[in-house]
């Protein structure tokens, strides 16, 4: 889909053409998703947040600006809705959650969850390294945990992860540097020693 | 080049992000330093791993529910798409904010204060216009006008913050036409209004829980309480209303961050710092483009004397609603 495509159903969309939203939706829906996964590392939650980012981008396509890119911006609203439901775990875990005890007569047990992940995901899960390689991602900070995400995962350009935090191709580089050093040291003993 | 920096060029190096100088020399460090050839090698099976991660397939009913529900909740139509009729209310409410507003920072640092000689006092029988005539401009103070005494700077200074405001909203297309607003009703609820805006000024607004919880939108103008409820439909479009409470040391760089993001402030902060004598916090309002929002807070993150924003009272619109959060600013030690 080139880009005068794509501004045309945007201005579809504007209309109130739900069908025009549709195809954005098809196009873009697998990286948000994604985006979503590797944020949270849980499929329902990166399910319903990815949703509601397509959502939230309906609502407000009126606003949206021609001149912007569609594609940066449903990027920028999934990632500050991953970014806000971790911050919400944060303050209090999550009721699901696995670091969630769970309150019984006996007093707090630690719930062991039934994998929910239907069975691509699953079969990762399966494999030590993934699982290995998820948990070194999901203990970076947001920041780097997201430029991860973009760059080493998605694949996106400097200058797509520039636009899309909102800073320099400086800023792109010296912040991924630093998280992959990071990423290294978490997974040093994996690298060198196997599993 | 040493270990330290070549270690730190090889993210850039793997994505062919250096310069032909830079690359020359890292080369040059990895043939000849085995501890890097090592790391370098450690370093690309790492993201080798990470890669391998791969991207998972959209669960199967995914896009069936976003159509579901967008179909069953309407696109919200745009401001200009809106009858006269429903936009008439939004207008009159930057009337009665500004008005609200102007009234509590004119309180702040005029009453209480004991008349001195050369003081201009309103009379009793004084009465409100509103017009806002400069040579009637302190008698344009609404309601509680009547019991404040000023000297000619005060007014002047006064009479500043009306203009900012009035070019604030301006500047957000909202068009001021005090026969349009229902006075009636802003005389019944000014109060109230008043009441919760000096509230918002002197108590933190509780941290928000970023819940999917949908706020109610204003219905009508006259309800609108600052930082409680809905602002206006042109906000809500271009802007973010921002609360900044307790900027110790990092005002200046503050004024210049709004300002390169196109930001206007609603409080001044020549006003804000005048309000922080009386109040002793330094409080200001602002808007950002809500466009803006993230690489302002970015850039407010990489100015050396702030440390961090914590988001915590304000209102902001993520997307299609707004949340509560306040930012204080934190000076570094």
């Amino acid at each position: 889909m080139n880009n005068a495509t794509e501004s045309a159903l945007i201005e579809r969309c504007k209309q109130g053409d739900t069908d025009a939203f549709g195809e954005l939706v098809i196009k873009h829906q697998k990286k948000v998703f994604n985006v979503a996964l590797r944020m949270l590392d849980d499929w329902e939650e990166a399910k319903d947040v990815a949703q509601e980012a397509f959502i939230r981008a309906w609502r407000a396509i009126g606003t949206f600006r021609s001149d912007s890119s569609f594609f940066t911006w449903i990027y920028r609203i999934v990632f500050n809705l991953s970014k806000n439901r971790l911050k919400g775990w944060a303050r209090r875990p999550r009721p699901d959650s696995i670091d969630a005890p769970v309150d019984t007569e006996d007093g707090d047990i630690t719930r062991t969850l039934q994998d929910k992940e239907p069975s691509p995901d699953k079969i990762l899960l399966k494999k030590e390294t993934g699982r290995l390689v998820k948990n070194a991602i999901a203990e970076l900070s947001i920041k780097h945990r997201e430029i991860i995400i973009m760059r080493d995962i998605q694949g996106l350009s400097y200058q797509e992860i520039a636009e899309v935090i909102g800073c320099g191709e400086g800023t792109v580089k010296s912040r991924l540097s630093r998280a992959r050093l990071i990423l290294k040291e978490k997974l040093k003993e994996v690298v060198n020693h196997g599993l | 080049m040493d270990c330290k920096a070549a270690q730190k060029l090889l993210s850039s190096y793997m994505d062919k992000k250096v310069s032909e100088k830079e690359k020359d020399l890292l080369e040059l460090h990895l043939r000849e330093c085995k501890t890097c050839q090592e790391f370098f090698e450690e370093f690309k099976k790492t993201i080798s791993m990470v890669e391998s991660l791969g991207e998972m397939e959209v669960p199967t009913d995914f896009i069936e529910e976003i159509e579901r529900e967008i179909k069953n909740v309407p696109r919200r139509k745009s401001f200009a798409e809106r009858p006269l009729w429903f936009r008439m209310p939004v207008e009159a409410l930057g009337t009665v904010l500004a008005v609200v507003i102007i009234f509590v920072l004119g309180s702040l640092f005029i009453r209480g204060k004991a008349p001195a000689p050369g003081d201009v006092s309103l009379q009793k029988d004084d009465k409100i216009s509103s017009r806002w005539m400069p040579d009637e401009r302190v008698r344009a103070l609404p309601g509680g006008a009547k019991n404040l005494s000023s000297t000619p700077e005060q007014a002047d200074e006064l009479y500043g913050v009306v203009n900012k405001i009035r070019e604030a909203y301006s500047d957000m297309g909202v068009s001021f036409s005090e026969e349009e607003a229902d006075k009636k009703q802003m005389e019944r609820e000014k109060k109230a209004e008043e009441k919760a805006i000096v509230d918002s000024f002197k108590q933190p607004t509780p941290p928000s829980s970023w819940s999917k919880t949908k706020e109610a939108p204003a219905k009508r103008a006259g309800k609108v309480t600052a930082f409680q409820q809905e602002p206006s439909e042109i906000m809500r479009r271009y802007n973010i209303t921002m609360k900044v409470d307790d900027l110790s040391g990092g005002m200046n760089e503050l004024i210049q961050q709004v300002h390169s993001h196109g930001g206007k402030f609603i409080t001044s902060p020549e006003t804000a710092a005048l309000a922080a004598k009386t109040t002793g916090k330094n409080l200001m309002l602002f808007n950002i483009p809500k466009d803006d929002y993230y690489k302002f807070i970015w850039n407010i993150e990489k100015v050396g004397s702030i440390e961090k924003i914590v988001p915590s009272g304000g209102r902001v619109f993520t997307g299609d609603k707004f949340v509560t959060v306040e930012l204080t600013m934190e000076a570094k030690k």
